[in-house]
């Protein structure tokens, strides 16, 4: 059952700012980045509208893991904001139904943990577009093939 | 058809049927609790029925679980009205039906007996009756299932009591039969289940048995499990087609694996469309026809559940999972099949869901319709792409056909009606607007008009495309709305609207150059490009050109091609003769730093200014510019006075804030740091603080001259730190402004590489103010590129000056010679025009001459003192004691200086009635020039070089007159003729003669050093004279100069003649020679009148008081030491007083001084003498002063000086000391 599995594991890794300008976009094919900047700018939308639920109805320590954005024919679209309201766009191919819940949650995790990573290097300032190539690694992983 | 449970009746069937309509109507009417197994929770349910004649055949065959079509309940009804007629034919009836219910094992029956509640009075043994009979029969286990109506068609409370009862057994037993048979069945439905890996297991008859289950809930109104039960189904169904994946495929999905002929829409238009659900049953539905119905059940149920929202949510993700799954199972369906499947369901279910739902749902589903019409949207253009129906295609042959194929696998027209069934979901709704007089078209229909033509396909697309922008936007997602927006331009490009196309794709861009999104801008961008040039707008296009051609995200090739198109535009509008076009020049071209060179730190007028832009080119070829001009901005400055005064502190009191030239602090330096402004590249400008904040320092200072504060202030900074609204602030076109410039610098054919370039401004100051580097444009034929506002600013001050004028004194002045005054004139930024006049007016005795050789020195303004002078001469006129020079040319930003001899006259202090207690005298000096607005005033001061004082001095009748001069200056001055004149006498006969004590010889004074001059007067000349005005006059001249200068005091002298003498002397005590300490002596006092009568008033004699002055130290006054006596007017007249004293030390003692003074009697007092309690001797007074002593006794006026005349003064007597009276007794041994 697993033999056959090659699917990727992320299509596209987006990080993008507080002020909603991208800081990092990575995806597979390359050819294909401006669908996928298509793709993670509209779900931005959708991101915006679960922030903003999120404040009215809850006092208390919201989610960082916002699930899934939207779907769409061939790729799901999931996503996570940080306390600094950095969000991370994750896109994955629908027909890889390996990938649930869980896995996409410790991939947010592991996003999460480089991007911290980065944001301790003093030599980062925050803001400014991600060329780390310690995130790159990180990121490069998660879109590898699933072996 | 309705599902309702099945009830049979047996027995008598006329009496059930009058009794049948009013038992259906009384069963539902109340809610009845349903305690179910499995821990389920109870639900309140209605219970319907459908009663229908006892037969065999209903009764369920063995093996047949169904559910649906056997019967939960019989019935036995009987009127039977006695005993007997129940023993003949009733009970053998009854017997006969429970024995064929025996058969199947059924338990749930019941008998109902209709009685006469007449009947019952005749009852008088128990058990007899009936019902006591039947119940007796066949229920003596279970009683309740025996039951008596009484008089069903009466109305009467009996009647309606057992009504109730019935009605309420008759429902628990039903549902004690529900939950059997459920029981039962699902018992039987999870064992097939768990038969799903076995071969001949088949999805479709499984599917069948547990939506049996579900059309039961659904008929209990159980809708919630009626869903539980498809949902089940549909997860069933979508994980044995994933697990095909994993190559395990069972035999009954290969029946799915028929290549589909038929793609009809869902239909959702009824809530069980049979048609499908006959094909499962027949085993040959397709996949679609299987998802269809499931999805079209659990949607029917949704509705039922009034939860339309969760519908749309579902539906999008249905969509996908079929698109999915007909790809696992690799369906070969004709191309455009699917898109037209997913098309007509999403139409279906939009249009579905806003006929069954309310307005107070539609913000519940908007979020989810909006992506279900973009969906649809998205499949039409998918459909129009492949039919050839877009705006710039023309459908093939081929394509032709295909759109034949694909109406032709629409397959059957449904009937659009609304069924029954389907006012159900709208019961239930608040408002209930019928709407099925329009029925909208339906989705196929719909689907089919659109492929027929281009133009209808046209019109379906662009209305689609609308209301899925449309619910976008009123939810809130801008983005995807925009993003459809993009799609749209691209088709009204296509239809050759490019103006339509323009606003989408401005609006567009805006939002992705706002919100930082370089690759999404750019592309927009280089659609909105083609647009432009299609609209022929040749400005846009050309700053469109400009934006792609400097773009780094876009490939080489692009680039090169916007590049050339730039220059065409740029060439080509200069051809027209057009207005040249202004464009950005930023992000083309960025200023990345301003430097100004100048000479000094402050240019002055005349020199020379460089300014190096340093500029980055974006662009990825060399561009030629015709000129660039760079813009400078003039703020006039109020001319300073000197450059030293702008170190200044700010003037005492002023309350006012040093504008110091900002100051920019610099937060970070990055080179892209520009090109952001315009939010192109990075990151979003709205939001950014720039990278250069204007920030002053400033200082407020206390009217005393201290500092009250200081401390730096960021005008701007409320632009900065106001608060940042999310998304709805857009960012404001921002317009190419030119800005208006005081000075132009040009640079002709400049070439531009790319990256960095420098490009040098040089220029000569030729006015005064700060320039302020502003913008910089540059030319391309017609075309001009103007850069936004340079930051930070970059600017230089032109210092501007005016001349000065000031007067120095070399040295103290001294009065009364001439002194040297410097005359600077500062010529600022100013020529000094030939004969420049600087007219002097001074206060009164001080004259101001011009020297003798008129020549002035002329020095840089900011030479070192070593510099060597120029020499310039310079001439003078003198008007009236008015000095006035005329200055030669002198150039700017030089100092000439020059003297001029100040003499301030020293005036006659005496007559000034000034007594000579003033050593300076204050002059003031103004002048008057066209250099200098108003008349400035120069304060001196001069020293006197000496003062003259007179004293005058007596002895008996004779009279000296004596002046001091004091020197008070470091200088030495020669005095010389000294003289002394009486001014007022002018009558020669009684003329006073002066004579002089003193030498004549020159006398020398300076600082400490007095010079003496005494005359006598004569007293025989001075009669009858009161006063005496004198006026004392010299020559003097400073040692060394030759210029003799005279200088005047005057004086009066009044009542200045004697008129008494005083004597005293102290006499020895008699019997002895000396006088001893200790021992009383006596005081001979002697006063003499010497003056005529006529001088006197006229009376016999005059109180004169006198006063013992007497050293108390020394003196001890014994008795009165103070008395009045008469003295007789008579001239040479004695008086002789005695007094008596004491002297208490030994030595040469002064004799005691007495004082005379004028004595007035008071009128109130006696002409007695004074007692001398009355007249104590003030004890201090020994040396009395005639100025500063005022009159100790009332009546005492003091005389002048020199009308007493003491004879005795500084007399001594010798005293002996005391005789301490003790003898001394000499013992010898």
């Amino acid at each position: 059952m697993t033999g056959q599995r090659s699917s990727k594991m992320a299509v596209c890794v987006a990080v993008i700012s507080k002020e909603n300008y991208p800081l990092y976009i990575q995806t597979i094919p390359t050819e294909d980045d401006l669908k996928f900047h298509y793709t993670v700018h509209t779900s931005l939308d959708v991101v915006e509208e679960k922030i903003n639920n999120v404040g009215k109805t809850t006092n208390d320590l919201r989610e960082l893991y916002l699930g899934l954005l939207y779907p769409t024919e061939d790729y799901k679209v999931y996503g996570y904001v940080t306390n600094t309201k950095i969000k991370f766009v994750v896109v994955v191919e629908s027909s890889n139904t390996a990938l649930r819940d869980n896995e996409i949650r410790t991939m947010f995790r592991k996003l999460h943990n480089a991007y911290t990573d980065l944001v301790c290097n003093p030599f980062y300032t925050p803001g400014d577009r991600i060329t780390s190539r310690v995130f790159e690694k990180v990121v490069n992983a998660m879109m590898l093939q699933d072996s | 058809m309705e599902n309702k449970p099945f009830i049979t009746c047996e027995g008598d069937q006329n009496l059930f049927s009058s009794l049948h309509g009013d038992l259906v109507q009384r069963l539902p009417l109340e809610p009845v609790e349903w305690r179910r197994s499995y821990g389920r929770p109870p639900r309140m349910v209605q219970v319907e029925a459908n009663f229908v004649p006892f037969t065999d055949e209903m009764l369920p065959k063995e093996g047949d679980m169904s559910l649906l079509r056997q019967p939960f309940f019989h019935m036995f009804w009987t009127d039977c009205p006695d005993v007997d007629v129940y023993k003949i034919q009733t009970k053998d009836e009854i017997t006969l039906w429970l024995q064929k219910l025996r058969i199947y094992n059924i338990q749930d029956w019941m008998i109902v007996l209709v009685a006469n509640s007449d009947a019952k009075k005749n009852k008088l043994l128990p058990r007899t009756t009936v019902i006591d009979k039947i119940k007796s029969d066949f229920c003596s286990k279970q009683a309740d299932r025996c039951l008596v109506i009484y008089d069903p068609l009466v109305d009467s409370p009996k009647s309606l009591e057992s009504w109730v009862a019935l009605v309420q057994r008759l429902k628990q037993l039903l549902l004690v039969s529900f939950n059997r048979n459920l029981g039962q069945f699902e018992d039987n439905m999870r064992a097939q289940r768990e038969r799903r890996t076995e071969v001949d297991w088949n999805f479709c008859r499984y599917f069948l048995v547990q939506e049996e289950l579900a059309f039961v809930f659904e008929m209990l109104k159980q809708y919630e499990d009626a869903l539980v039960q498809y949902d089940e189904l549909d997860a069933l169904f979508t994980q044995f087609v994933l697990n095909i994946q994993a190559g395990d495929i069972p035999e009954w999905l290969g029946s799915f694996s028929r290549p589909c002929t038929c793609w009809d829409g869902l239909y959702l238009w009824q809530p069980v469309n049979y048609d499908k659900r006959d094909l499962i049953q027949e085993n040959t539905a397709t996949l679609l026809d299987l998802r269809n119905y499931l999805f079209s059940r659990q949607c029917a149920l949704l509705f039922f559940l009034q939860r339309p929202w969760e519908v749309a949510q579902r539906t999008l993700p249905f969509v996908h999972n079929v698109i999915r799954e007909l790809e696992i199972l690799e369906l070969t369906l004709p191309a455009g099949a699917v898109a037209c499947w997913a098309f007509m369901s999403c139409l279906e279910v939009l249009q579905m869901i806003e006929r069954c739902s309310d307005s107070s749902q539609v913000e519940a589903y908007s979020p989810y319709t909006a992506s279900i019409w973009a969906y649809a949207r998205e499949k039409l253009h998918e459909l129009g792409v492949m039919c050839g129906l877009m705006p710039d295609m023309n459908p093939s042959s081929e394509q032709l056909h295909m759109v034949v194929d694909l109406l032709a696998g629409m397959g059957q027209k449904q009937e659009r009606v609304f069924s029954v069934k389907f006012e159900v979901y709208k019961v239930k709704s608040a408002e209930t607007t019928p709407k099925a007089e329009s029925i909208p078209n339906s989705p196929d229909k719909k689907l089919r008009e659109a492929l027929s033509s281009k133009a209808a396909f046209q019109k379906h697309y662009l209305e689609l495309s609308e209301l899925a922008m449309g619910t976008y936007k009123h939810i809130g997602r801008i983005r995807s709305a925009r993003r459809i927006g993009k799609d749209l331009a691209a088709f009204y490009m296509m239809l050759g609207d490019a103006r339509k196309a323009e606003s989408f794709l401005s609006d567009a861009l805006k939002m992705y150059q706002r919100e930082g999104w370089g690759l999404l801008a750019t592309n927009t961008c280089k659609d909105l490009a083609f647009c432009q040039k299609e609209l022929n707008n040749m400005q846009k296009y050309a700053e469109s050109c400009s934006l792609l051609a400097s773009n780094d995200l876009l490939s080489p090739a692009d680039r090169t091609h916007f590049y050339n198109e730039l220059l065409t535009v740029c060439a080509k509008s200069s051809g027209d003769g057009d207005s040249s076009i202004l464009l950005h020049m930023e992000p083309m071209m960025t200023i990345t730093d301003v430097c100004i060179d100048t000479e000094k730190r402050h240019p002055i007028l005349g020199s020379t200014v460089h300014i190096t832009l340093l500029m980055q080119s974006s662009l990825s070829e060399d561009m030629l510019f015709d000129k660039v001009t760079l813009v400078l901005q003039r703020e006039p400055r109020e001319p300073s006075v000197t450059s030293q005064s702008e170190e200044k502190p700010s003037e005492p009191g002023a309350d006012k804030t040093l504008s110091e030239p900002p100051r920019f602090h610099k937060r970070s330096v990055s080179a892209g740091c520009m090109s952001s402004l315009r939010g192109w590249n990075g990151q979003a400008a709205s939001n950014q603080i720039p990278s250069y904040l204007n920030v002053q320092a400033e200082c407020q200072v206390k009217p005393d001259g201290s500092l009250n504060w200081s401390g730096i202030n960021c005008p701007s900074a409320s632009q900065f730190l106001r608060r940042q609204d999310s998304s709805h602030s857009l960012v404001k076109g921002q317009e190419v402004v030119k800005e208006e410039g005081d000075l132009n610098l040009e640079i002709g054919n400049i070439r531009l590489k790319t990256g960095d370039n420098k490009v040098c401004f040089t220029t000569t100051v030729e006015s005064r103010g700060l320039f302020t580097v502003r913008q910089l444009i540059l030319r391309l034929s017609s075309a001009e590129f103007a850069s936004s506002r340079i930051w930070p600013p970059a600017s230089y001050e032109v210092a501007s000056q005016n001349p000065t004028i000031t007067l120095t004194p070399l040295q103290d002045l001294l009065a009364g010679i001439p002194q040297q005054i410097q005359v600077t004139v500062c010529t600022g930024d100013h020529v000094l025009p030939q004969d420049t006049t600087i007219v002097f007016s001074t206060t009164p005795q001080l004259t101001l001459k011009a020297p003798q050789d008129r020549h002035g020195r002329v020095t840089k303004q900011d030479a070192a003192d070593d510099e060597s002078p120029g020499d310039v001469e310079y001439q003078t006129e003198d008007e009236g004691g008015v000095l006035m020079l005329k200055l030669p040319t002198v150039e700017a930003y030089h100092r000439l200086q020059l003297t001029v001899w100040a003499t301030a006259e020293i005036p006659d202090l005496g007559l000034a009635g000034e007594e000579g207690y003033r050593t300076d005298v204050e002059h003031k000096v103004s002048f008057k020039s066209p250099l200098v607005k108003d008349e400035p005033e120069t304060t001196f001061m001069f020293h006197y070089p000496f003062l003259a004082k007179n004293q005058l001095h007596t002895a008996g009748d004779s009279k000296f007159v004596h002046v001091e001069v004091v020197g008070l200056s470091t200088a030495k001055f020669d005095l010389q003729d000294p003289d002394l004149t009486i001014s007022d006498l002018q009558d020669s006969d009684t003329a006073v003669r002066l004579t002089p004590l003193h030498q004549d010889s020159p006398m020398v004074v300076y600082r400490d050093q007095t010079v003496s001059y005494l005359w006598q007067l004569h007293p025989e000349e001075l009669q009858g004279l009161p006063q005496l005005s004198c006026r004392f006059s010299l020559q003097y001249c400073l040692q060394g100069s030759q210029q003799q200068t005279p200088y005047n005091y005057s004086f009066t002298l009044n009542s200045f003649k004697t008129l008494y003498q005083v004597e005293t002397s102290v006499e020895t005590p008699t019997g002895s020679e000396k006088c001893q300490a200790g021992v009383l002596c006596p005081l001979r006092l002697l006063i003499t009148s010497t003056s005529n009568p006529g001088d006197r008033q006229q009376t016999d004699s005059v109180p004169l008081m006198y006063e013992v002055m007497a050293d108390n130290t020394m003196w001890a006054v014994c008795g009165k030491s103070s008395g009045v006596v008469s003295m007789p007017t008579t001239a040479m007249t004695t008086k002789e007083v005695l007094l008596e004293v004491m002297p208490l030390i030994g030595g040469y003692l002064p004799v005691p001084v007495v004082q005379l003074s004028q004595y007035q009697e008071l009128p109130s007092s006696d002409n007695k003498e004074l007692s001398p309690s009355n007249v104590e001797p003030s004890p201090d007074s020994d040396e009395p002063s005639l100025d500063d002593l005022g009159p100790s006794h009332p009546g005492q006026v003091f005389f002048e000086h020199g009308q007493v005349y003491s004879c005795s003064q500084a007399q001594q007597v010798h005293v002996l000391p005391a005789n301490n009276g003790g003898n001394l007794v000499i013992t010898f041994q």
